[in-house]
């Protein structure tokens, strides 16, 4: 019977449901009789009419908490017109319940346009938008910061002298003359001036050479200051 | 329950919780009657029905912003309200079916004296006869049959098996038509 009715309630009809149970088909027609039955009386048992409007007239106004809450809505709302103010209302639950009452910040809305501004960043980063953007913004600024230590500590001590001056000493070098004419001291002397010219010439390169390998080294510390994971 | 109706029944939901009495009332007008004939049946009187019922909407009101709308019918949280408040009162049944103002709300339009009387006579004797079925039982026929509760809904609110509810009904309607046949021989 149990899947008779189960049957019914998926919309089979009577006849099909018999068809299914032929050997209970009596006792099905007799039971889908007996709800039959009680379907077209249950009108007979409805209330008066005017039950329900006398009910819904004795109920109270409104349900309490929630009707607390509401005139205390009502009234924050009326203070924030009354005085022109910027209302942060704390409601504090516990104390609401027990009848207390609730904790009203209130900040004057003097509508300046610095605390519009600052209200307004506030609201951007509160939602996320700007994170992104001040996330790059923090590693640049980590970036040139370590980039700025790496030049002081190698401008003190690794630097290299002649770096400086290379150019310099080289202009200089290269605008003495060189003369081969004369006695042999002169043409030695000349040989020698050459020689010192080239190792000076030799300097100033070495000199390049370790300015690059300088540059390659803080280059190297500004790429292990991007590193995220050091942030 | 169709998807429009249960739409605009989770509004009107909506709206009571936040204290729209309007809503409250069309909401208790959809549930007024099949609530209380639940009642109805279970108390025996006109009387302790309508005190009863009043009390149940006002429990209701009361906690009405602690209901969850799930999907199923509002009717059920009422009648979990009513079902505890019949429970909780030990209300007894009184068979005082002898009364004639005991069924006789709603007489058809149109009907003579003579059909009038023969149908709240029938109503009558349906009455007794759910009244002499067990409590469970009852529970489950008036819900099902009168009220159009599924099985799903009447075992959240009896805390049952689906399977539970199904096997109750067969048995109730097999204990319903025998009574009635008895009662009809007498």
């Amino acid at each position: 019977m149990a899947d008779a009715l189960r049957l019914k309630d998926e919309g089979k009809s009577l006849r099909q449901i018999a068809a299914i149970f032929p050997e209970n088909e009596k006792e099905i027609e007799e039971l889908f009789g007996v709800v039959a039955f009680m379907k077209s009386k249950k009108d007979e048992f409805a209330p008066s009419r005017s039950l329900l409007g006398r009910i819904l007239q004795e109920l109270p106004e409104s349900e309490p908490a929630k009707l607390e809450s509401l005139e205390k809505k009502a009234l924050i709302s009326e203070q924030m017109e009354a005085n022109n103010s910027r209302q942060f209302v704390i409601i504090d639950n516990e104390s609401e319940a027990a009848g207390g009452e609730v904790n009203v910040e209130t900040i004057p809305k003097n509508n300046s346009a610095s605390q519009k501004t600052s209200l307004k960043v506030w609201d951007y980063f509160h939602n996320f938008k700007l994170a992104p953007v001040m996330a790059v913004v923090v590693v640049i600024l980590v970036a040139g910061v370590s980039s700025y230590e790496i030049w002081g500590k190698k401008g003190a001590s690794e630097q290299p002298p002649v770096a400086q001056s290379s150019l310099l000493k080289f202009a200089a070098v290269a605008s003495k003359p060189t003369t081969m004419a004369g006695a042999l001291d002169n043409v030695l002397n000349s040989i020698n001036q050459d020689l010192n010219n080239e190792t000076s010439l030799f300097d100033l390169g070495t000199a390049d050479a370790n300015l690059v390998t300088f540059d390659k080294e803080a280059l190297n510390g500004l790429t292990n200051t991007y590193n995220e994971n050091s942030l | 329950m169709e998807d429009r109706t249960l739409k605009e029944l989770k509004e009107l939901v909506e709206k009571a919780k936040n204290g729209d009495k309007e809503a409250f009332s069309l909401i208790y007008q959809k549930f007024f009657t099949p609530l209380y004939r639940y009642i109805y049946f279970r108390v025996g009187s006109k009387e302790d029905a309508e005190d009863l019922i009043q009390e149940v909407f006002t429990k209701a009101y009361l906690s009405f912003s602690k209901f969850k709308f799930t999907g199923s019918s509002p009717l059920a949280y009422f009648y979990t309200i009513a079902r505890n408040t019949i429970i909780d009162q030990g209300r007894k049944k009184k068979h005082n079916i002898d009364s004639d103002d005991d069924v006789d709300s709603h007489k058809g339009d149109g009907d003579s004296p003579e059909e009038s009387a023969a149908k709240n006579e029938d109503a009558k004797m349906l009455k007794l006869a759910i009244e002499e079925l067990t409590e469970s039982e009852q529970d489950v026929i008036i819900m099902k049959f009168f009220d159009g509760l599924s099985n799903k809904e009447i075992a959240e609110i009896l805390g049952k098996e689906e399977g539970a509810v199904r096997q109750l009904q067969s048995r109730g309607l097999r204990d319903l038509r025998d009574i009635l046949k008895k009662k009809n021989e007498q």
